[in-house]
C-alpha cells in the first residue's frame, strides 16, 4: 500500500535548505582543511576533471540525494513497515534547492575573498582554489553563477537518483565509485600494466601519467554497467547449475574456487610489482596484528589500547636475537632460530601485561594498557636500556631472512613470508573460534561473572587471551624487523595500536574476514593514495564516524555482531509485547 | 555420607547491614527445598556466598563434604553446584546451543592446541560437548531445540530464556541445582509448567534442588522442605504447611512492609 503523507511547501523548502546547509559545512570543511587543492594535482580523466573538482562535484550531488532521503524521512517520520513514495517533482525540487544552498555558500566564499584576504588567515584559501570553485572563471560573474548552476543541476540530479529506477542508481553510482577508484590507482594500474610482458599500448590507452584517459574511464564504466545488466542473471544461473549439481562435483567446484583464490595470492607480488608488494607486506603486517588484537578484543572482550606494546617486544627481541651489531645482543641467531623465542618472549609479556589487569574491564582495562604501551615506547627509548636494546639509536644490521640458500630480498620475495604468517594466524584464529577455547572467550565477553559461575576460570582464560594476542603479535613484530633491517623506538607510537583497533572495527569486530577487509582499507588505501598522507589521521576519524553511523557492525561483519547492532532491540521489543511480566502474588497462606 | 549440602553458622554483612546472619542449612540427596522470605531477606545473597560470587565472613559451605568456601565461582561449578540467576543472565549473542555448549566448559578439558590441530580427541569431546547440550535442550520438549538451537539467545521469549537458563545450568552436570525465582515473570500457565519442571528435574535427571521463590503455588506444589527467611536467618523450617502457618513467618510477610532493604541480589 502506498501511503503518502504530505507535509507544507514551507516545510520542504525548509527541510532542503537544511540539508543544503549541511552539504555546505561538507564543502566547506573540505575547503579550509585543503583537501580540495591537495587532490587538484591529480585527475579522475586526465586533462577533464581533477579529484579535486570531483570531490565539490559529489558533495553538490550528494546534498541533493540527502535533501531526498530527508523529506522521505519526515514524509514517514515513524518508519512504517508500509513504502512512502517521494513524488519526482518533490525530489527534484528538493535535490535542486539543496544543491543551489551549497552553491551559493561556494560562490559566496569567493565573493567574501574578493573583499577581504581571507588567506591571510586561512592559507588554503589560494587563488588555485578560487580558480577550482570557480571552475577556472575566476572572480567573474560566470565565476559565480557556474557553481550555482552547476550545484542546482546536480543537486537535481542528485534528488532524482534516490528516486529513479534501482538498477539505473547502481549504475550512476557503481560507475562513479568504480571511475574514481580507478583514477585514485592509477598509477599503480600504469606500472602494473608496462611492465614486461604485456603489451605496451595498454598502459598508454587506459591510463595517462595521472590519471585515467578517456578510454579507461569509458572501459570502466561499461565494465560496471555489464556487470549490473547482466551480473544478476549471471550469478542466478551459475547458483542453479550448482544446486543441479552431485555434491562431489560441488565440492569439487568449493575446492576450484580456493585454490584459484589461493594461486592469486602466490602469484600477487609478480602480478603487482614490487611498490605494490612493498604495500601488500604493510597490509600483511597489520593483518597479522589484526587477527592477534581480535583474539583479545574480539573474542575475549579485552578492549586492549596498548597492544603497540607486544609488536614493539615481538620486533625487539627479534632484533637483539638476530643482530650482527656487535654491542648488542651477541646472539646473531638466523631468524627461523630465533623465531621461537621471540614468540615464547612475547608471549610470557602477555602474561605480565595481563597479570595486573585481570580485575579490570571495560574503560578501566583500555586506560591501563593505552599506559603500558606508552611505557613499551619509553622503555625502548630510555638510556637505562640502551646498551641492551640501543636506546634512541635503535638496532642495525639485522640480517635478511633466508630460505637455506635463497635470501628473501625485497618486497616480493618477503611477500611470501607475510602470507605464511598471516595465514598461520588466520588459521589458528578461525580453529580456535569454534571450540571450547572460543566458546569461553565469547561467554566471558559477554558476561565474565556468568561464564565464571559456568564453570569458566576466567583469570585463566583472560590470561591465555592475552598471551595469543601477544604471541601473534609478536610474528607480526618479527616480520617488521626483518623488512627494515632495523629498528627504532618511534616506530612502537600509541598510532599502531590505534590503527590495529580501528581496523577491527571498520571490517567487523569479531569477524576473521573484516580483519583482511579493515587492513586493506585502513592501511593499503593512504599507502596508495601518497595525498592522503598529511590527512591520514582525519580520514581515519571521518571514515570511523561514518562507519559507526552507516554501518556500525563492519565492512564484514561476524555474525554474532550483526545480530547484536540491527535486531536487539527489535527483539527486545518483541519480547516485551509478548510476555508482559505476571506479578507473582507473595502471600504465603494464600493458594 | 555427607550430606550433598550444607551451610552452618554462614555470616555476611556488607557495611552495618547483616544480609546473611548465622544461617544454616543442610540438603540430603535428592531432596526439593524451597528458600522463601521477604524481599530484602538475604536468599540471593545466601546464593551469591554459596557460589563464591561474594566470600562469606564467616560460617562453613560443604557440598558432598568439600569446603566451598574461598573458592572461586567456577572451582564450585567443579565441585557439582550450579545455579540460574533471578534476572536471567544469559549469553545473549552467543545461540541457544553454544549456550548451553558452555555450561559443559568443567566437565571438558580441550585446549588451545586441540582445537588448533583437530586432533581426534578434540573432535570426540566436541561431538560430545555437542550431544550433551542437545540432550539438555530436549528435556524441554520443542521449545529449545530445532531452528532454535541456531537462534541467538537474546530473541528467544522471557520464559525461554528462563528455561534455556536451566539447561544451561543442567549442563554443568551439577548435583545441586540453585534455582533464583525460577518462575518470577512468568505467566500462570508457564508457572505450573515450571513447578512441574522442578519435579522433573528430580525425578528424571537426579538433581538436588535448592530455589528461592515467591510464588506460593510453586512452593506448595514442588517442595519436600520449606525454608523461611527474614533479616538473614532462618525463621522457620519444615513442610508447606508448618511453615505457612508459622507466625514468624505470617508476620515477616505481612506485619511490615516489605520495602526495607532492597533485595541482595
Amino acid at each position: 500500500m502506498i501511503h503518502v503523507r504530505d507535509i507544507s511547501r514551507a516545510n520542504k523548502v525548509r527541510l532542503a535548505i537544511k540539508v543544503g546547509l549541511f552539504g555546505t559545512l561538507a564543502l566547506q570543511y573540505l575547503i579550509f582543511v585543503g583537501i580540495i587543492e591537495t587532490f587538484h594535482d591529480r585527475y579522475v580523466i586526465k586533462g577533464l576533471i581533477t579529484i579535486g573538482e570531483t570531490m565539490i562535484l559529489l558533495i553538490f550531488a550528494g546534498t541533493g540525494y540527502l535533501a531526498v532521503w530527508a523529506l522521505k524521512k519526515a514524509l514517514n517520520p515513524v518508519q512504517e513497515e508500509h513504502e512512502v513514495r517521494v513524488r519526482r517533482s518533490w525530489a527534484v525540487g528538493s535535490g535542486a534547492l539543496s544543491g543551489l544552498v551549497v552553491g551559493a555558500s561556494a560562490a559566496l566564499l569567493v565573493i567574501v575573498n574578493s573583499v577581504i584576504e581571507l588567506r591571510n588567515v586561512f592559507v588554503s584559501i589560494s587563488p588555485t582554489l578560487i580558480e577550482i570553485v570557480t571552475f577556472g572563471r575566476g572572480n567573474t560573474l560566470a565565476g559565480l553563477l557556474i557553481p550555482m548552476a552547476l550545484s542546482t543541476t546536480l543537486g537535481a540530479i542528485g534528488g532524482t537518483l534516490y528516486v529513479t529506477r534501482a538498477d539505473v542508481r547502481r549504475i550512476v553510482v557503481y560507475s562513479f565509485f568504480w571511475v574514481t577508484s580507478a583514477a585514485l590507482i592509477s598509477d599503480l594500474l600504469r606500472v602494473s600494466l608496462s611492465r614486461p610482458g604485456f603489451p605496451k599500448f595498454l598502459s598508454r590507452a587506459f591510463t595517462a601519467s595521472n590519471g585515467l584517459t578517456v578510454l579507461g574511464a569509458v572501459t570502466v564504466v561499461a565494465l560496471v554497467v555489464a556487470w549490473t545488466v547482466f551480473g544478476p542473471t549471471v550469478r542466478s544461473r551459475w547458483a542453479t547449475r550448482k544446486e543441479n549439481m552431485s555434491t562431489a562435483s560441488q565440492r569439487n567446484v568449493q575446492y576450484g574456487q580456493w585454490s584459484l583464490v589461493f594461486l592469486l595470492l602466490l602469484t600477487l607480488p609478480v602480478i603487482v610489482g614490487v611498490f605494490p608488494s612493498e604495500v601488500l607486506n604493510n597490509i600483511g603486517l597489520y593483518i597479522i596484528m589484526g587477527f592477534g588484537l581480535n583474539i583479545v578484543v574480539g573474542m575475549a572482550g579485552l578492549l586492549d589500547l596498548g597492544y603497540v606494546a607486544f609488536f614493539a617486544v615481538g620486533a625487539y627481541s627479534m632484533a637483539v636475537l638476530t643482530t650482527a651489531q656487535p654491542e648488542i645482543g651477541g646472539f646473531q641467531l638466523t631468524f627461523w632460530a630465533a623465531l621461537p623465542f621471540v614468540i615464547i618472549i612475547t608471549g610470557f609479556a602477555g602474561l605480565l601485561v595481563g597479570a595486573p589487569v585481570l580485575r579490570m574491564r571495560g574503560d578501566y582495562l583500555a586506560i591501563v594498557t593505552l599506559g603500558f604501551g606508552e611505557i613499551a615506547r619509553f622503555l625502548a627509548l630510555s638510556d637505562w636500556l640502551a646498551p641492551f636494546i640501543g636506546g634512541a639509536q635503535g638496532i642495525i644490521h639485522i640480517p635478511k631472512v633466508s630460505i637455506g640458500p635463497l635470501v628473501l630480498r625485497g618486497p616480493q620475495l618477503l611477500y611470501y613470508l607475510f602470507l605464511l604468517a598471516g595465514g598461520a594466524a588466520l588459521f589458528i584464529s578461525w580453529r580456535i573460534k569454534d571450540s571450547r577455547t572460543g566458546r569461553a572467550w565469547m561467554a566471558m565477553r559477554e558476561d565474565e561473572r556468568v561464564a565464571d559461575s559456568m564453570g569458566v576460570n576466567t583469570v585463566y582464560y583472560k590470561l591465555l587471551a592475552f598471551g595469543m594476542g601477544a604471541m601473534i603479535a609478536s610474528l607480526s613484530g618479527a616480520l617488521f624487523v626483518a623488512k627494515l633491517g632495523s629498528i627504532y623506538p618511534h616506530s612502537f607510537s600509541v598510532l599502531v595500536s590505534i590503527t590495529a583497533l580501528s581496523l577491527l572495527i571498520v571490517g567487523g569486530i569479531g569477524s576473521l574476514p573484516g580483519v583482511i577487509a579493515g587492513a586493506v582499507v585502513l592501511v593499503g588505501l593512504p599507502e596508495l593514495l601518497r595525498e592522503f598522507g598529511e590527512y591520514r589521521l582525519l580520514m581515519y576519524g571521518a571514515l570511523l564516524v561514518t562507519m559507526m553511523i552507516l554501518r556500525p557492525e563492519g565492512i564484514i561483519p561476524s555474525v554474532e555482531r550483526a545480530r547484536e547492532l540491527h535486531e536487539e532491540d527489535r527483539a527486545q521489543d518483541q519480547v516485551f509485547k509478548l510476555d508482559e511480566p505476571t506479578a507473582a502474588p507473595a502471600n504465603p497462606s494464600g493458594d | 555420607m555427607p550430606p550433598i549440602f550444607e551451610c552452618e553458622a554462614l555470616v555476611k554483612n556488607f557495611g552495618g547491614l547483616s544480609a546473611v546472619n548465622h544461617f544454616d542449612l543442610r540438603i540430603e540427596q535428592g531432596e526439593i527445598v524451597s528458600l522463601i522470605g521477604p524481599n530484602g531477606a538475604g536468599k540471593t545473597t545466601f546464593f551469591n556466598l554459596v557460589t563464591g560470587f561474594y566470600p562469606p565472613d564467616s560460617g562453613i559451605i560443604r557440598s558432598n563434604g568439600h569446603d566451598l568456601v574461598g573458592l572461586s565461582p567456577y572451582q564450585i561449578t567443579q565441585q557439582g553446584v550450579a545455579r540460574t540467576f533471578q534476572n536471567v543472565r544469559l549469553f545473549p549473542n552467543m545461540t541457544v546451543l553454544e549456550n548451553v555448549m558452555v555450561g559443559q566448559h568443567s566437565r571438558t578439558k580441550n585446549g588451545v592446541l586441540g582445537a588448533i590441530l583437530r586432533l581426534p580427541s578434540f573432535k570426540a569431546e566436541e561431538e560430545a560437548i555437542r550431544q550433551k547440550a542437545k540432550e539438555q535442550l530436549d528435556f524441554f520438549g520443542t521449545r529449545l531445540s530445532g531452528y532454535r538451537l541456531d537462534e541467538p539467545a537474546y530473541r528467544l521469549s522471557y520464559a525461554n530464556r528462563r528455561r534455556l537458563e536451566i539447561a544451561r545450568a543442567m549442563a554443568t552436570e551439577a548435583n545441586l541445582l540453585l534455582m533464583d525465582e525460577p518462575s518470577a515473570g512468568m505467566n500462570p500457565k508457564e508457572t505450573e509448567e515450571i513447578t512441574e519442571l522442578i519435579g522433573q528435574l528430580r525425578d528424571e535427571r537426579g538433581f538436588t534442588i535448592l530455589f528461592i521463590e515467591h510464588d506460593m503455588r510453586v512452593v506448595k506444589g514442588v517442595s519436600d522442605r520449606v525454608v523461611a527467611m527474614d533479616f538473614g536467618t532462618k525463621i522457620a523450617e519444615g513442610s508447606y504447611e508448618t511453615v505457612a502457618q508459622d507466625d514468624r513467618v505470617i508476620e515477616a510477610y505481612l506485619g511490615r512492609t516489605s520495602e526495607d532493604g532492597a533485595d541482595g541480589r
